[in-house]
């Protein structure tokens, strides 16, 4: 779960700040930002439960739910992942992103 | 010298050239001249802003507002005093001191002959009014007397190059063409002047004017034919330009207003081709024997695009298009507060509040009314469609954009800049040019394949 967290929330960062503002369409916009950072909530949210399920399918009753919180807060930890690479690429990597957290 | 601007603004090179105009015209109140004369500073402002980085200068942009125009006043610091000899509130009469003449004398018959009393009631300020007659009596004189012309040959040196544009249809162009060439190639005492390399572009008669009869104007346009054939048959064999480019339409397709005080007409196609000969004569070395060149277009249409004018004119399409880019990337600019440069390059809200942007976003918009203009007049010169900034692949008529919005010359930009290292300088200003010439160019230099 770590490692999806970890993975989804640098990878969608860095797909954020490389290939996809290097396309036409005025990808800089931050509301374009917010957009991936949704994204990286539910992705993270459906691969973790994914994950969980492949794992260890929840039989007992209220599991599901637990599984799920469990989820949400993989989830929760991959859009601070988010946030952190968003914020050294913007201090410290190349892009054609506007770089909203450069201080 | 209006197009020429526009073109210079719009990076049609000068081979290196830095050009210096000296605009002839006795019309003291005309306000296309005062206009044009703002045009000028305004290109000069934003020329000089260019290569501007503190103490030091920049070498020109290759590109927008990539050569250098200065006035004589400039090289001089003296005033061109063409307006204040030939603006003179003296009429034609008194020039001349026809009253020292006795009724009877023969000379004032002669004089009689020759120019009619409304030529003579004319005050000299107004022009000459379609009168080369008139025009070629003044000018002389206002040329050989003009600190201008003294400026004009002070600093005329080796290599540089002489090129004349007049019309030859009406008064001013028409007799001081031939006049101020014979000046030049008669400076004895100023080698560098009556040896250097002259062009001329005289443009043939391609507008008409309403009936004089229900304007009250001095200046009947079914004239302009018979004046045209006149001094045609003057200028052969007098004429002595190295290059000597002839321009017009095939008849006067457009019909102004006649009003000598205001004399707005409209850009004209025919007045950027003339302009075009300008750069063709800057890359052209010295000829053996006098050239004549002229221009054509490949169809006759009644509005031109990149078709329809030829591959001859490529570069000067694709100078209009270039620009009318850069005037949409100068208007969006303002409002895109989170375009990546705002932040990486500092074009922000000061940036664009400067002085330097401000006289980028008055002479975009002078432009932008200028090509309107040429593509509503007849003529039309319209190849570009600038009306739909979300469907711009089809910027230039004829041929197909990469560039599909606006949005693919923005992320140019910032492309461009990542790439940019350079610390040579930190004019903004000169980057925000840079960049957006180099983001234009990458699409529209498609119009070459």
């Amino acid at each position: 779960m770590i490692i999806c967290m970890l993975v989804l929330g640098i990878g969608v960062a860095a797909y954020y700040y490389t290939s996809y503002n290097n396309a036409p369409g005025r990808h800089y916009k931050p509301i374009k930002w917010i957009y991936f950072l949704i994204a990286t909530f539910f992705l993270t949210l459906l691969f973790t439960y994914g994950i969980e399920y492949l794992v260890c399918e929840p039989k007992l009753n209220g599991s599901s739910t637990l599984e799920f919180m469990v989820a949400i807060g993989n989830a929760l930890y991959a859009c601070i992942v988010y946030f952190i690479t968003s914020v050294i690429w913007c201090n410290a990597l190349p892009t054609n992103a506007y770089r909203l957290f450069k201080f | 010298m209006k197009s020429i601007t526009m073109l210079m603004a719009g990076g049609m090179d000068t081979n290196g050239y830095v050009v210096v105009p000296i605009i002839l015209d006795p019309h003291l109140d005309l306000e296309e001249k005062k206009n044009l004369h703002s045009l000028i500073a305004e290109y000069q402002e934003i020329y000089r802003r260019s290569i501007n980085n503190g103490n030091q200068t920049l070498n020109p942009l290759s590109g927008f507002f990539g050569s250098d125009i200065r006035t004589i006043d400039d090289l001089n610091n003296q005033t061109n005093d063409t307006q204040e000899t030939a603006g003179s509130k003296e009429k034609f009469r008194s020039y001349i001191e026809l009253a020292n003449l006795g009724t009877t004398d023969i000379n004032n018959f002669l004089v009689e002959t020759l120019f009619s009393t409304k030529n003579l009631n004319n005050p000299l300020s107004v022009g000459f009014k379609g009168n080369p007659n008139v025009g070629t009596v003044v000018l002389g004189e206002m040329i050989e007397g003009a600190e201008w012309f003294k400026s004009f040959k002070q600093h005329c040196e080796k290599d540089d190059r002489v090129f004349i544009i007049s019309s030859i249809f009406g008064g001013t162009g028409a007799s001081g063409y031939p006049l101020l060439e014979k000046k030049i190639r008669l400076s004895e005492n100023e080698p560098a002047v009556k040896n250097a390399l002259m062009g001329a572009v005289t443009v043939l008669p391609y507008y008409g004017l309403k009936d004089p009869a229900t304007t009250g104007s001095d200046i009947d346009s079914a004239n302009f034919y018979t004046k045209t054939k006149a001094a045609l048959a003057y200028y052969h064999g007098t004429v002595k330009a190295d290059y000597l480019y002839y321009v017009g339409e095939t008849s006067l397709k457009q019909v102004y207003e006649n009003d000598e005080k205001k004399q707005d007409d409209k850009a004209n196609f025919i007045e950027l081709v003339a302009a075009s000969a300008l750069f063709d004569f800057l890359k052209r070395g010295e000829p053996t024997r006098q050239q004549f060149l002229s221009r054509a277009i490949d169809d006759d249409k009644e509005s031109l695009d990149l078709v329809s004018m030829g591959a001859g004119y490529k570069e000067l399409i694709k100078s209009v298009a270039d620009f009318m880019l850069l005037r949409l990337l100068v208007e969006e600019l303002p409002e895109e507060s989170f375009f990546p440069l705002s932040k990486n390059r500092g074009f922000n809200s000061s940036f664009y509040g400067d002085s330097a942007f401000q006289s980028l976003l008055r002479f975009c918009n002078g432009y932008y009314n200028w090509y309107l203009e040429l593509a509503q007049n007849k003529r039309a010169f319209a190849p570009i469609n600038f009306d739909n900034p979300k469907k711009m692949s089809g910027w230039i008529k004829t041929i197909e954009l990469d560039a599909k919005d606006d949005s693919y010359y923005l992320l140019e930009m910032t492309k461009v800049s990542n790439k940019n290292k350079s610390k040579d300088h930190e004019n903004k200003f000169r980057f925000f040019l840079q960049f957006a010439y180099d983001a234009i160019d990458k699409y529209t230099k498609k119009i070459y394949k």
